[in-house]
């Protein structure tokens, strides 16, 4: 009885768990329906077969997929099934997060028909991880008003260009500073990435040719300046460009009335090799807390299979690696992308690929903002590319550290056991125990949002991280960090180069805070002013506004071409600026940013400050015979400063690590030059493969700096208390 | 050293007139002090002469200068404020010193300057120290020392002494007195405590509704005011006024009836329109044999002060408050119908608008 009782709650929660599926994606408009409707009928197939089944779809924004995925996988708190580029595999499959899955499943669906290579995308060391889906690369996108045969060689597109240049018309709009973009011409010079090791070298003669093209390319005005995604939409659109490079993607940006085709990139005139571009391949994942989900396996298979093919190609125009589904009655512009995803180079699962993109960016930004040469890009992103992949620190004995660590905790121990002991004593315990209950919520919440993160980070800055393996280093991060070996003292990524910047940052912008909310509230101040409340409430704006809005306004007021800063200069007879392409001028454009968002509390602080000040003492002053300008000197200024003493300190350590304005406006261009030390760490901790010890190292050294300065600084404010 | 003088002098705020045509001539060297209850103007007055304020109409003039447009630091003026005013960042040293250092005076001669403001008013201990360290009479003492320091023609106090305890505002009113004996500047008091009007000024102005009411010694005023309100507002206790009074011709001369209270009235007198008699406190014995009682009041209050003794009569002409000295006023009981006499020759009357007769 009892065992059939087990076995029967064995099977129901077997059952309950093998019913219910839950899928992440970052699908949208027609993929999205296409994958509900993919649901629909995996569903009504399992019915057939005699299966209940649920699956729950949740859409995620792409940019934070991958993260969020990792994240839930390693706290077994995941999706069972989820929808990627197969570029993280390789990393996935290190940290032991997916599951293999059963391509023989019967029943559901046959994937023999599934292209090989693509097949090939979703597997590591011969074991399938991943089922493909679809496959997606950059190629041709021509407006047929304007060109009427698509080149078939970088030479017919150059003469094209020249004609289209009469008209005024670019030739080809391509986001050259994003080697995503502009690495087919890379491969068309005989670029090659990881080796067997899994290195790259930079200084290979493919980069520093394929930079030297894009420049001359440039140089004739037949690729635009500077351009983002946006602005190469808008140019294709309106006709300002007349063939555009990029992925299916860019389909939806097209309005409906432009003529165009789909063709496959050129072939390098100069090599007489094709343009290949990148493709990535895109996989539907099991995780591996659900490797037993038969369902989830199930509908893995179903989804990536003929019949789940079908809709997502019909559907959702998705470029599925099914060959057999692609005939002469399909979009030709689908076809198109097929063909050149055949001739397209699959991103190297390898996790060492994701070391290959910011040294790439930088040497290509180098060479086509900076006006750099060739080998000078490409030492730059060689440069880069060693101090972002440089070995961690050896690793250590924590030994010594664990004693130290005990001690320390039997230390603090001991200090509350005899703080607790003498209040019980002495009958402060009891007496004070409602206050600790009234106190309690926010010392657990100030524990655990507080406290335990920052000790968590704290100790985390002892460890190296690579690919889920935290290794003991003892101070290596620090030592390395400090000793900034693999750049000069004064080089971006520099730790004494990032707090040069970070000092110079934040001392304009208080002197900026500072100075304008000053002058603002002296403007305000006067009773009689009229229409004071109003200008208060607008200046107060800037600072109510979020300051990602704001960062991101401005960030788009400096833009080369589509700029209002520029614009007005133009209109003003001046050359336009190209905002991001030099340190003094990127700075800038943060500080312009920054300034506009710290004034307004500054203004405030000043306005209470100076409603505070008797009017007597101005009229004494006046009999003093002080001018206006002396008052403000010898009178205001002085006695603004207690108040403003600790808003001054407050706005330095906010400002010492204002993340988003130096993230969302320069974004650390050029070259990570105007990157402060909270940007840089962050960079360590989530772009350059989660090297999170080092981050953390970064995280306690900039905690050290700002907890002298506030030991400095209420020194100083206790001083002004005293007088 | 300067005088002032005050001619047709008006303030309006928007449609508020608060000074109403003042004429005062201040004589160089005198103490004048400027005197009245809240709200007369008697501080607009003040800031008026120290260009803190404008002059709306009329002149105001220093020395015989017409001075309403001249900035307050070429007036000439030293002024200490109610508040004081001290600069609370500043040291002693520094606040007495700054208008000098404003005035680009060298640094031998400021010094030489706090040093002997410092000495005359005992500060010398003091220089180095904040306002914030200092007593209310300390700070008091610094804001005249910032103002003597500068050696101005005319001295203006706005209410000085109002922030201080009592027993810290007599000795500071003898030290002004003291002070002004010695520096013999022109100086123009304003306070609203008559007891110090009447200690220190050499004359006292009395405003009232933004209107001069007398100008005169502390005697003449107490002795011959000019109208009631001068004669209620001067003098502690106030004057009893009552009436209306019919005056009647009886055996013994004339004398003022109000219902059954009888007051002879003193021979030679112009007594037409005369509507209200008063009398102070001070002129008021208990009635004997020799001095027939006036009016019977009944004790309803009394404050014993030692040698005199203030006592509350019910009266059928309201309060009356008589001072009676020495034993008699210790015997005084609450309750006790007392009789009581004035003397004729102390008698004020007044007409129907208050003016004295």
């Amino acid at each position: 009885m009892r065992a059939a009782l087990v076995a029967a709650c064995l099977l129901f929660s077997l059952a309950a768990q093998a019913d219910n599926v839950v899928l992440w994606h970052a699908y949208r408009g027609d993929e999205q329906a296409a994958l509900e409707k993919v649901i629909e009928q995996f569903l009504a197939h399992e019915a057939r077969e005699g299966r209940s089944a649920s699956v729950e779809a949740l859409a995620l924004p792409n940019e934070i997929m991958a993260s969020k995925v990792t994240t839930a996988l390693t706290q077994n708190d995941g999706p069972d099934v989820f929808i990627f580029a197969h570029e993280r595999i390789g990393g996935w499959v290190q940290y032991d997060l997916l599951a293999t899955q059963n391509v023989a499943l019967e029943g559901v669906a046959d994937l023999s028909g599934l292209d090989e290579n693509a097949m090939k995308a979703g597997q590591v060391e011969g074991r399938q991880y991943g089922l493909p889906l679809a496959t997606k690369c950059v190629a041709l996108y021509v407006r047929t008003d304007l060109v009427q045969t698509p080149p078939t060689t970088t030479q017919e597109l150059e003469q094209l260009s020249a004609g289209l240049k009469q008209k005024g018309v670019l030739g080809l709009a391509v986001q050259t500073d994003l080697f995503y973009y502009a690495a087919p011409f890379f491969f068309g010079f005989g670029g090659t990435l990881l080796d067997e090791t899994g290195r790259v070298d930079f200084r290979q003669p493919a980069f520093s040719g394929f930079v030297q093209y894009l420049q001359s390319l440039q140089q004739k005005g037949y690729i635009p300046d500077e351009p983002n995604g946006a602005m190469v939409a808008r140019l294709f659109d309106e006709g300002g460009a007349a063939m555009v490079m990029s992925g299916p993607w860019f389909m939806s940006d097209i309005d409906d009335d432009v003529p165009y085709v789909v063709a496959p990139l050129p072939e390098v005139s100069i090599t007489g090799r094709p343009m290949r571009p990148f493709v990535t391949v895109e996989l539907v994942y099991v995780g591996k807390p659900s490797q037993d989900n038969v369902t989830a396996q199930r509908f893995a298979a179903y989804l990536a299979g003929p019949d789940g093919a079908r809709v997502r190609k019909e559907m959702g125009k998705q470029i599925v690696p099914v060959q057999s589904l692609w005939t002469g009655d399909d979009d030709p512009r689908l076809r198109a992308f097929a063909a050149q995803a055949e001739r397209g180079v699959v991103t190297d699962p390898r996790p060492e690929m994701r070391d290959v993109w910011e040294p790439a960016d930088v040497g290509l930004k180098k060479g086509v903002r900076q006006g750099a040469t060739p080998a000078q890009a490409a030492e730059a992103a060689h440069r880069r590319y060693v101090s972002t992949t440089k070995p961690p620190p050896p690793p250590r004995d924590p030994g010594l550290f664990i004693i130290l660590l005990i001690a320390a905790a039997g230390l603090l121990l001991l200090v509350v056991a005899r703080g607790v002991l003498r209040a019980k004593t002495d009958g402060t315990l009891t007496g004070s125990l409602r206050a600790w209950l009234w106190v309690a919520p926010a010392m657990g919440g100030t524990l655990a949002l507080v406290i335990v993160p920052f000790l968590f980070a704290l100790g985390l800055s002892f460890f190296s991280h690579r690919a889920g393996d935290y290794q003991f280093v003892g101070f290596g991060n620090f030592i390395e960090i400090l000793s900034a070996r693999s750049y000069a003292v004064l080089e971006p990524l520099s730790f004494y180069y990032a707090l040069l910047v970070t000092i110079v940052w934040t001392a304009a912008n208080l002197l900026l805070h500072v100075g304008i909310g000053l002058f603002l509230a002296v403007l305000l101040h006067p009773k009689t002013r009229k229409w004071r409340g109003v200008y208060r409430t607008l200046l107060i704006i800037p600072w109510a506004v979020p300051n990602y809005i704001t960062a991101l306004i401005w960030k788009s007021m400096f833009h080369k071409q589509l700029g209002a800063i520029n614009g007005i200069l133009t209109a003003l007879g001046f050359d336009a600026v190209s905002w991001f392409s030099s340190f003094p001028t990127a700075f800038f454009a943060n500080l312009c940013a920054n300034a506009w968002l710290g004034f307004p509390f500054m203004m405030i602080v000043a306005l209470g400050a100076l409603q505070s000040i008797p009017q007597d003492l101005y009229e004494a002053a006046d009999l003093d015979g002080a001018s206006k300008w002396q008052q403000f000197w010898r009178i205001t200024l002085p006695l603004l400063r207690p108040a403003m003493l600790p808003a001054v300190i407050l706005g330095t350590v906010w400002t010492f690590n204002q993340f988003n304005i130096v993230y969302l406006v320069s974004g650390g261009e050029p070259d990570n030059a105007t990157d402060i030390l909270i940007s840089e760490a962050w960079r360590w901790g989530f772009a350059r493969r989660e090297q999170y010890g080092y981050a953390a190292a970064y995280g306690a050294l900039i905690f050290l700096l700002l907890l002298a300065w506030s030991a400095f600084s209420s020194r100083l404010t206790a001083d002004k208390g005293a007088r | 050293m300067a005088s002032v003088r005050f001619a047709q002098v008006q303030k309006a705020y928007d449609d508020v007139q608060v000074i109403q045509g003042i004429d005062l001539d201040i004589q160089d060297g005198e103490f004048l002090v400027l005197v009245g209850p809240s709200g007369c103007g008697k501080s607009t007055c003040m800031r008026m002469v120290a260009g803190l304020e404008t002059v709306t109409a009329g002149d105001i003039l220093i020395d015989e200068r017409r001075i309403n447009d001249v900035p307050p630091k070429d007036r000439g003026i030293g002024m200490v404020f109610q508040s004081y005013a001290l600069y609370p960042h500043m040291t002693v040293f520094d606040n007495i010193a700054f208008g000098l250092t404003i005035r680009k005076m060298s640094k031998s001669v400021i010094e030489q300057r706090v040093q002997e403001v410092a000495e005359t008013l005992g500060l010398e201990e003091l220089l180095a120290r904040k306002p914030a360290q200092l007593s209310g009479g300390q700070r008091q003492r610094v804001a005249m020392g910032r103002a003597i320091a500068r050696q101005p023609d005319v001295f203006l106090f706005d209410e000085p002494l109002s922030n201080l305890d009592s027993a810290l505002r007599v000795r500071m009113r003898a030290e002004l007195a003291a002070l002004h004996r010695e520096h013999k500047t022109t100086t123009i008091y304003v306070t609203h405590d008559q007891v110090e009007a009447m200690t220190l000024a050499d004359r006292i102005c009395v405003l009232h509704q933004g209107a001069l009411q007398q100008v005169g010694t502390p005697d003449q005023l107490f002795s011959t005011p000019a109208n009631k309100f001068v004669a209620q507002f001067i003098g502690s206790p106030s004057m009893n006024v009552l009436g209306p009074v019919t005056i009647e011709h009886t055996d013994q001369g004339k004398v003022a009836r109000h219902q059954d209270m009888t007051f002879p009235l003193p021979d030679g007198r112009e007594l037409d329109g005369v509507v209200e008699i008063g009398f102070r406190p001070n002129d008021v014995a208990v009635a004997d044999d020799e001095h027939p009682a006036c009016f019977v009041g009944t004790v309803t209050a009394i404050e014993r002060m030692g040698w005199e003794t203030y006592t509350h009569l019910d009266t059928p002409a309201g309060t009356v408050i008589v001072r009676i000295e020495g034993e008699r006023g210790a015997q005084v009981k609450l309750g006790e119908a007392l009789p009581c006499y004035v003397w004729a020759g102390r008698l004020h009357l007044f007409d129907a608008q208050g003016a004295a007769r």
